[in-house]
């Protein structure tokens, strides 16, 4: 007697644990590795099955580690990938998935046309969506004429120990530095990032693991004055009832030096088995009708297309960083040498 | 023979992922460390030793309440340890903020970090009590009785006796702060969530990096040495020492106290779950579900890590292969303490030349969970063996029962098993991230990290409710019957549990996703003091192409409304008094608005060049805390008011007060919190009678209701007249916006919660331009308004 419901407890426990094993796969679907915020990237999905049928099953990742998981999944899959798309936050995990051939290249009506910038040569991934990087203060704690204009000023003595940032090996603050050094290297300028990179092991930076979020949180909890981070962390934070003022700083004066913008980025995985239907959901991201719905959404990301752009002044950034994203991608790993030994030679 | 088979079985579960991950570790050319490890030693080991003594300190003075008394207090003490620690740390933190006397006090003095770590330590300690709690209760001690009481009769002081019974206890406290150190250093995301650098944020971050093995070695030793220590030192102790008797943590004859249990129990289960009332956000339905299907999935692997009980403890209890089934355990021990990500990363290789079959049920992740989950198996079938009474051994040496024979004792075993396994794989956010399969939509550990970091409270405190809730009502469950037939009691609870997800699962669809969404045709603002931007807008009107809106900010914003766009023609700071809270302002045809200063105590007048007055003045009349404002007829202007009263003050142009309109009251004529006016096309004045959750018709001259109309509102604060005759009305409780037929009763609504376009958050305001055929909706909770066609709000 007690074998047999010992045996029913076997059994039991085995159809708990498998109990929600999901839909069958009767309707079109795809699976999306997504490091974008989850509740944003389940109304998105939702909006692209209500307008095509297709649906789609995330996977994402938790926050401190996002692309940089997801990436690292997708290169342990790649004998047998599951995901069909990367819909990553950031650019760099994405090129370098690219430069190590796991991505396919996607010649689509909307990608064949997508401008130059905010692309891969070889259209492995398109980037759409940007949100700016910005620097948020407490305007009870610093005066908005204090704060500095551009980010080398931000690592001055003035405020040592007194700024944020996240941990530069993951997610957009690491894309951030890779592009200024990309850019100043571009223009011939290794001196000036060597300069940048002397102040920021000089300034005692408070190197926050949580991502941006953690760092917006540094500054509202008075534990440091200014934070480097996305714009949408410090809309989450407005919302949560805090008052913060944020400013998209330069990099230096005159133009083309702006802000800094870290555009979305979509890629196919090779190897997909539902190459149609991602194809068409990458199409979609790519579209005015995302790019309204992504510029609406509490994440306020900048649309691209022209159409869209009207609709949304207050999102318009019109002196923006210009930088090779994939150059900035293919160098990532050393400008992360040289960031992380300048943090560690500060410590 | 047969349990020798199982037992290598199960240590293949071990050994997998350790293969797994040897094939798969990649050799990253990179440094990718961040901090030097040597740097890490002493927070880490700070921490996991100040929050294991702490635990173990709580969790011995609450012991003996649960073995005097037992059931109740167990199934409470499993809930708190059920508890998500980073989450419970997140919502006492964000309890703590700029707002409330103690965060304001630390930001202040410049003491926040040290109010950043106590809150983390105090989480930490919360849910790792129990586990030290429950092993002590259950481990018997050596000496006599007498001894205590020896002692309290001789006058040793306390401190002499707290180490007597240090002595007299310590295999149990040695086990139960091995166990602590363990939930400690796995604490990861709390550590992350608090911006506490230790060796496992480190590995975990260097693991996720690619980093080769000579990177991560450093930083895993450091945090698994403490836990290895104490777990080694634990098994060490138990198999070593064989116990005389049953000796218990309470004296014979008396009975234990419970003010301790009450306490720790008010702290660290109270506390999170009272968070929902004191941060007064509305619960989120739609993680309900994925908090139950998670809960059934964690007692799952409870009872597959119960197997593991019946595989050791006849092995144990044969004593032939002591050795065999040491170096296993120790294996076992060592294996479950390995980071998760590891475990995952390790499972997550293996599965590429499994079939897809294995990935898509689950089969990996639950080989991941349940390395912690058997370790406590383990560990549990040792202190069952161990503390069985010597002439109990030898009745059962005589007697030889079934190896599957359940005694009382293997049936606490087993229970404590199932919970504390349960536990442990409840959130794991490494093993869900890189195991869950795809079909089964985004784990829930993913949704609630999600929700700490883009803060979304509703959800995390909408998590803590209901995993305490399940653990409560599952432990009440088992502790009601006898505990002879508890197996039979998980069997049924399961099966509830499962019937309860599958036939209740609409019952618990939120209703607003049912709703449909605004059609939005445009959309002004978005967070910020910049013209064109809000900070919490409240009030909005708009006639002939223009609409203004007032905001928590002090300003006034007019916009022209042309060709689908809407232009910032006018941006004014208001001389506001107090906080400058306008909640009502009128946009008369001439383009003068009137704005009730709520927290002013008056009515201002704004003219679209820019001059601004005051048309109705408190000393005049009498005006304390005006809401809205909407002249009517004969030039009279018609302020609505609450909080200390709660009516309509009738006002002539020049301020004085011609009659007062109702009281505060539920009687028809009578509001609570009359929001918003409106007159119609006859005449009638229209109020939003939020608190009541109606509207009113009233006549304007004698204040007398004509007309209730109730259809479900909740919190109307906005209001507004269709063409039609229809009335359109925002409401900061629904999060909708309902149109309503006055003469029928019936109503349409759109909206609904959410972030997603065309939902809303608490819409404090509706107007409608009927020059324009366009209404427009403050959706405060987003900072901004939107403009929606009348057409679209057909029935």
């Amino acid at each position: 007697m007690s074998l047999v419901r010992l045996a029913g407890g076997g059994v039991l426990a085995l159809v708990l644990f498998a109990c929600d094993a999901g839909d069958g796969p009767d309707s079109p679907s795809l699976v999306v590795y997504s490091s974008v915020d989850e509740s944003l990237a389940q109304q998105m999905l939702g909006a692209f099955k209500a307008d095509t049928g297709i649906s789609v099953n995330m996977i994402g990742d938790t926050e401190a580690f996002k692309s940089t998981g997801l990436a690292a999944r997708i290169r342990a899959e790649a004998a047998r990938p599951l995901a069909d798309v990367f819909w990553s936050s950031e650019v760099a995990q994405v090129a370098m998935l690219a430069r190590e051939g796991l991505l396919q290249p996607v010649r689509t009506a909307s990608t064949r046309n997508w401008p130059e910038m905010w692309r891969d040569q070889d259209h492995y991934w398109h980037g759409f969506s940007p949100r700016p990087r910005v620097i948020v203060w407490d305007p009870a704690r610093l005066a908005d004429d204090e704060v500095p204009d551009t980010w080398s000023e931000v690592l001055s003595d003035q405020f040592r120990g007194q700024v944020a940032i996240a941990d530069p090996r993951f997610g957009t603050t690491g894309g951030h530095l890779a592009s200024m050094r990309q850019w100043w290297l571009d223009q011939g300028r290794a001196q000036a990032w060597q300069s940048f990179l002397d102040a920021l092991s000089r300034s005692q930076v408070q190197v926050r693991s949580g991502g941006n979020a953690a760092t917006v949180d540094a500054v509202v909890r008075g534990e440091a004055l200014l934070g480097m981070t996305d714009m949408d962390d410090v809309l989450a934070a407005r919302r949560a009832g805090h008052e913060l003022h944020m400013r998209l700083l330069h990099h230096e004066q005159g133009p083309g030096a702006g802000a800094m913008l870290t555009p979305n980025a979509v890629a196919l995985v090779r190897g997909s088995h539902n190459k149609a239907e991602a194809e068409q959901f990458i199409d979609w991201l790519l579209s005015p009708r995302a790019a309204r719905l992504l510029a609406a959404s509490p994440s306020a990301n900048m649309p691209l297309p022209e159409s869209v752009r009207g609709e949304f002044p207050q999102l318009m950034v019109h002196d923006w960083l210009d930088v090779d994203h994939t150059a900035a991608a293919a160098n990532w790993q050393v400008a992360m040498d040289e960031v992380l030994a300048a943090l560690r030679g500060a410590s | 023979m047969a349990q020798l088979v199982a037992l290598l079985l199960w240590l293949g579960l071990v050994v997998c992922p350790a293969i797994g991950f040897l094939l798969s570790a990649p050799g990253a050319t990179h440094d990718v460390a961040l901090h030097e490890t040597s740097s890490l030693v002493g927070p880490t080991l700070l921490w996991i030793g100040l929050v294991s003594l702490g635990a173990v300190g709580v969790g011995r003075c609450v012991a003996p309440a649960l073995q005097g008394r037992g059931r109740l207090l167990v199934a409470l003490c499993l809930a708190s340890a059920l508890l998500p620690t980073a989450a419970v740390f997140w919502t006492w933190y964000a309890l703590l903020d700029a707002q409330s006397v103690i965060g304001a006090a630390a930001i202040e003095g410049g003491w926040t970090w040290l109010l950043r770590r106590a809150v983390l330590a105090a989480a930490l300690i919360s849910t790792t009590w129990p586990l030290a709690a429950l092993l002590l209760a259950g481990m018997p001690l050596r000496g006599p009785d007498s001894l205590r009481s020896l002692q309290r009769l001789d006058g040793v002081s306390i401190i002499g006796r707290v180490k007597a019974a240090t002595v007299r206890e310590w295999p149990g406290l040695l086990a139960a702060t091995g166990l602590c150190a363990a939930a400690v250093s796995m604490a990861t995301t709390a550590f992350d969530l608090a911006a506490e650098a230790t060796a496992s944020t480190e590995l975990r971050a260097r693991l996720a990096l690619g980093g080769g093995l000579s990177q991560v070695a450093g930083v895993w030793a450091l945090s698994m040495a403490p836990a290895l220590f104490g777990a080694i030192g634990a098994w060490w102790a138990m198999s070593r020492r064989r116990y005389q008797g049953q000796r218990t943590l309470v004296p014979q004859g008396k009975r234990s106290r419970i003010w301790p249990a009450i306490v720790a129990l008010a702290l660290t289960l109270a506390l999170p779950l009272a968070t929902l009332l004191w941060l007064g956000v509305a619960p989120d339905m739609g993680i309900v579900r994925a908090t139950i299907e998670a809960v059934i999935r964690a007692v799952g692997v409870g009872l597959l890590a119960a197997a593991t009980v019946f595989v050791f403890v006849p092995l144990l209890r044969q004593g032939r292969y002591q050795r065999l089934v040491s170096v296993g355990a120790l294996i076992w021990l060592t294996a479950a303490l390995l980071p998760r990500a590891w475990v995952a990363a390790g499972w997550g290789r293996l599965q590429q030349w499994l079939p897809v079959e294995f990935a898509d049920l689950g089969l990996g992740r639950a080989a991941a969970l349940l390395l912690p989950a058997g370790a406590i198996a383990l560990l549990v079938s040792a202190m069952i063996v161990r503390t069985q009474p010597r002439a109990q051994r030898d009745l059962r040496a005589l007697d030889a029962p079934p190896w599957w024979h359940l005694d009382p004792t293997m049936i606490k075993g087993l229970i404590s098993v199932i919970a504390l396994g349960a536990t442990w794989s409840l959130f794991a956010p490494a093993v869900e991230a890189r195991l869950a399969p795809p079909g089964q939509g985004p784990p829930l550990v993913s949704r609630l990290v999600d929700a700490m970091h883009y803060q979304r409270p509703e959800s995390v405190v909408t998590v803590l409710w209901a995993v305490a809730l399940l653990a409560i009502a599952g432990g009440l469950i088992a502790a009601w019957r006898p505990m002879r037939s508890a197996m039979y009691q998980v069997g049924p609870l399961s099966l509830l549990i499962c019937m309860g997800v599958w036939g209740g699962g609409c019952a618990i669809e939120p209703e607003s996703e049912g709703t449909p969404p605004l059609q939005v045709r445009h959309l002004v603002g978005g967070p910020g003091t910049d013209p064109g931007r809000f900070v919490t807008p409240r009030a909005a009107d708009a006639t002939g192409h223009a609409v203004v809106v007032v905001d928590r900010s002090g300003r006034l914003q007019r916009f022209e409304w042309s060709s689908g766009e809407a232009k910032v023609v006018q941006h004014v700071d208001l001389p506001l008094k107090g906080n400058g809270f306008p909640t009502g302002v009128h946009l008369g045809d001439d383009g003068h608005a009137l704005i009730a200063d709520t927290h002013g105590g008056r009515v201002l007048q704004v003219t679209p060049t820019g001059e601004i007055t005051t048309v109705v003045e408190a000393e005049a009349t009498g005006l304390v805390s005006p809401t809205d404002v909407a002249p009517g007829p004969e030039g009279l202007i018609y302020v609505s008011e609450y909080g200390s009263v709660d009516r309509i003050l009738v006002c002539s142009p020049d301020g004085a007060l011609v009659r007062v309109l109702g009281q505060s009251g539920g009687a028809p004529g009578e509001f609570r919190r009359p929001q918003a006016l409106a007159f119609d096309a006859s005449g009638g004045l229209w109020v939003a009678d939020a608190c009541n959750h109606r509207l009113q018709r009233l006549d304007p001259k004698t204040g007398e209701a004509l007309q209730i109309i109730e259809a479900g509102v909740r919190y109307p604060y906005g209001l507004d007249v269709l063409p039609s005759g229809d009335l359109l009305v925002s409401e900061y409780g629904g999060n909708v916006v309902r149109r309503i037929d006055p003469e029928t009763g019936r109503s349409r609504v759109w909206g609904g919660w959410g972030d997603g376009v065309g939902q809303l958050r608490t819409p404090w305001s509706v107007a409608i331009d009927h020059d324009a055929q366009v209404a427009w909706v403050v959706d405060t909770g987003h900072d901004q308004v939107v403009a929606v066609d009348l057409e679209a709000l057909a029935w």
